[in-house]
């Protein structure tokens, strides 16, 4: 994969300009899907996102190639988002203090697990919504993780947050992922239950 | 055996755990449902974050993006013509003064004298013929000046473009050398 983005870049290095557009196509995806998770607005993300690819084309002549264009392009995008976030309000800085949702994380040992299919699309619907909803902070660092597959190095190249605070954003992150499907499920199995009830009591 | 911590079931999930410690936790979990259905739930989670669709851009994203790079190198090329081609250009400019100045002055003074010269009549009508005397002359008194480029004031002019030609080239080299060092 790498590979493949060296052999672009150095083609468009060499003249080939509209070979950008593979790069693009290339990472598009994945980099939007950052966008949204920061900015939470489709239009912001994909202006902010425009920024990113232009701002990395101005300076591609000085990409190194021993890095990682993914990382080096994902700091890019993740600075790109960072502004328009600041400029808009305060709220990602609020959003990344770390004291702030520490109170949520503490999932009683003897919580149970509901019984609900974890395959189904229901379930899958529903850790969508809640990663929709999670502070761009914690949302930014799940994506990174998990869709782009980066190691918490190369986190830390992106974010530019100290290794330790990466990690224990991310812990916080899935802990509250996982506590918020947790209580939609609930009240979904709960709202259900109580309807059989009422359904029965009316037979 | 205590239940596993919740950091314990991502570092097992994720496969970030020393084996003698994977035992252990494992041994546990072969006797705690609790832990066993905590860590298929952490399980089940883990791969639907993964799974989760990508969001696309609009269908003309690419081609936004295109359209705004290519203006960039558009506007950038006189730019980048100047950054890399800064020495031959100051070079030419150079040489493009001294040979102006040595040449245009004497040309003017002497298209001046031919057109005072005329006579109103035949102004118009003798103008193209009088034009050609004009730049023969112009030839003839170039050449004289060209002869007599050895005169103090010639050499002074000449050691005067020679110094603005190298300190343009000394210039072009040390911004190069600078953008080279912030770059990098």
């Amino acid at each position: 994969m790498p590979n493949q983005d060296f052999e672009i870049i150095q083609r468009i290095l060499a003249g080939e300009t509209r070979a950008y557009a593979e790069l693009v196509d290339r990472h598009k995806d994945k980099a939007m899907t950052l966008a949204m998770r920061l900015l939470k607005n489709r239009e912001d993300a994909e202006e902010a996102l425009q920024d990113a690819f232009v701002r990395a084309f101005k300076a591609l002549d000085r990409f190194e190639m021993k890095a990682s264009f993914a990382t080096w392009f994902y700091r890019i995008v993740f600075n790109v988002c960072s502004s328009a976030l600041s400029k808009r309000n305060r709220a990602f800085e609020i959003s990344i203090n770390e004291n702030g949702a520490a109170d949520d994380l503490n999932m009683p040992a003897e919580a149970s697990t509901p019984e609900i299919d974890i395959e189904s699309f229901e379930f899958q619907q529903i850790v969508r919504e809640e990663i929709e909803r999670m502070a761009p902070a914690y949302g930014a660092i799940l994506t990174l993780f998990f869709i782009q597959e980066f190691g918490y190095e190369e986190i830390v190249e992106v974010t530019g947050l100290p290794l330790g605070t990466v990690k224990n954003r991310l812990f916080r992150a899935r802990m509250m992922l996982r506590e918020a499907v947790l209580k939609r499920i609930r009240e979904s199995v709960g709202e259900w239950e109580s309807g059989r009830v009422k359904r029965e009591q009316l037979i | 055996m205590n239940h596993l911590t919740d950091d314990q079931l991502l570092h097992l999930l994720d496969g970030t755990i020393a084996p003698t410690e994977h035992q252990r936790l494992n041994a546990h979990l072969a006797a705690c449902k609790e832990c066993r259905q905590k860590l298929a739930w952490q399980r089940a989670m883990t791969r639907s974050i993964k799974h989760q669709p990508l969001v696309a851009p609009s269908p003309r994203f690419t081609a936004a993006v295109m359209r705004r790079a290519l203006v960039y190198e558009r506007q950038s090329a006189f730019v980048h013509f100047l950054v890399r081609h800064g020495t031959m250009l100051a070079l030419i400019i150079g040489l493009s003064i001294v040979v102006y100045a040595f040449s245009t002055i004497p040309a003017l003074e002497i298209m001046q004298e031919a057109i005072h010269k005329l006579p109103p009549e035949e102004k118009m009508t003798q103008y193209v013929a009088l034009a050609n005397r004009a730049f023969a002359q112009y030839l003839q008194s170039a050449g004289e000046k060209i002869i007599d480029l050895a005169g103090a004031e010639n050499i002074r002019l000449f050691i005067l473009a020679m110094l603005v030609m190298a300190a343009l080239a000394l210039f072009d080299r040390l911004v190069r050398q600078q953008l080279k060092r912030i770059r990098s």
